[in-house]
């Protein structure tokens, strides 16, 4: 079903509820892949990924369709994800240095982990960047999106994005080259 | 003519002109660029490969297990809830008020008319009589005031929930403007 099938299906309450599962069909993985990557842990990602379509859920009738509907889901997912990692560093009264510190335990401590050790030393270099470039870069590299997709989804200016990912590239490369 | 033209133009040319600035820094751009597109792990397409997993069949259920955790209902009632809760709260404040207000009011005068005549001893005397002692009245009077302080303390919390909300509600705001 394409995206605007589904949103006119989603108006009619007959096919309202076909029509959301469609979507959730349709974006559950990318959704729950990107929210995982900022929070790295699974059960965070989950609650992550479920409560981003509970506001889809709640806000698609006044989606106004200028955008496309995936970097809209995108975007609420990303700010999902940085409220949990946000609601996490008030509750346990951290300094985000920490809170990378705790994904970093998370990173090492889980037991759905596979993979080579270079992805998770990446994953680690990664942890060491602002939240913003991190961001960025998962959009970037993992999930090939183009700057103006990730632009609509940040609210950030295309030659921002960029200085943002070649930053973190040259980091990234220092960490794995040095670290 | 001409000469003034030239000069005219390359005044323009030089106020069109970046700072020295501008490509002092500009080499220097262009060389972390050419560093960061030729990063060595950009090449390695394992990289692209996250090292996460997820439990057994948890795509395959995402969709039931989020219908089933209730909240897409739950959510669409809390807004009702919401007000109703905020006329709810609203309410038990006034009420709480205006009896503590009335109470007082009526103890105060009607207790102060009543027993102004008579002495502490005489009252004393009686509530003895009665069998009932100070200590009892203290307990009372402090059993009295945490069933006070649990009603306000339940009440400050509900307000609490009301607030958090609100402010989820705040970066929705986000979304709708987007």
């Amino acid at each position: 079903m394409e995206d605007k099938d589904i949103l006119i299906a989603f108006k009619d309450p007959d096919t309202r509820h076909i029509a959301f599962r469609e979507l959730v069909d349709k974006y559950k993985e990318r959704v729950y892949w990107h929210a995982r990557k900022i929070v790295i842990d699974h059960e965070d990602a989950d609650d992550v990924a479920q409560e981003a379509f509970i506001k889809v859920y709640k806000n698609l009738e006044g989606f106004r369709e200028a955008s496309q509907l995936f970097t809209w889901i995108y975007r609420i997912t990303t700010n999902e994800a940085l409220n949990l990692l946000k609601k996490k560093q008030k509750k346990q009264g951290i300094s985000i240095d920490e809170v990378a510190h705790e994904l970093e335990h998370s990173l090492t401590s889980s037991n759905l982990l596979s993979g080579e050790e270079i992805q998770l030393k990446l994953q680690k270099a990664l942890l060491q960047l602002p939240e913003k470039q991190r961001l960025v870069f998962n959009m970037k590299y993992f999930d090939d999106l183009k700057y103006d997709e990730i632009s609509e989804i940040t609210g950030t200016s295309v030659g921002g994005l960029k200085a943002s990912y070649h930053l973190a590239v040259k980091k990234i490369e220092t960490y794995l080259t040095e670290g | 003519m001409k000469k003034d033209k030239a000069n005219k133009e390359g005044m323009e040319g030089a106020k069109k002109q970046p700072s020295s600035d501008y490509f002092s820094s500009f080499t220097d751009k262009v060389m972390n660029r050419v560093a960061a597109e030729e990063a060595s792990f950009l090449k390695n397409d394992l990289l692209r490969e996250l090292p996460f997993t997820v439990p057994e069949g948890y795509f395959e259920q995402f969709g039931s297990n989020l219908e089933a955790s209730g909240k897409l209902k739950q959510e669409a009632k809390v807004i009702q809830l919401f007000q109703q809760n905020w006329l709810k709260y609203a309410a038990s404040i006034a009420i709480i008020f205006t009896l503590g207000f009335l109470l007082i009011q009526s103890n105060s005068t009607a207790n102060d008319a009543f027993l102004s005549d008579v002495s502490d001893e005489s009252i004393l005397g009686y509530l003895s009589e009665e069998g009932t002692s100070v200590e009892e009245l203290i307990i009372l009077d402090e059993s009295m005031q945490t069933v006070l302080d649990d009603m306000l303390a339940d009440v400050a919390s509900n307000y609490e929930d009301v607030i958090d909300y609100d402010r989820i509600d705040v970066t929705e705001l986000d979304y709708l403007e987007y």
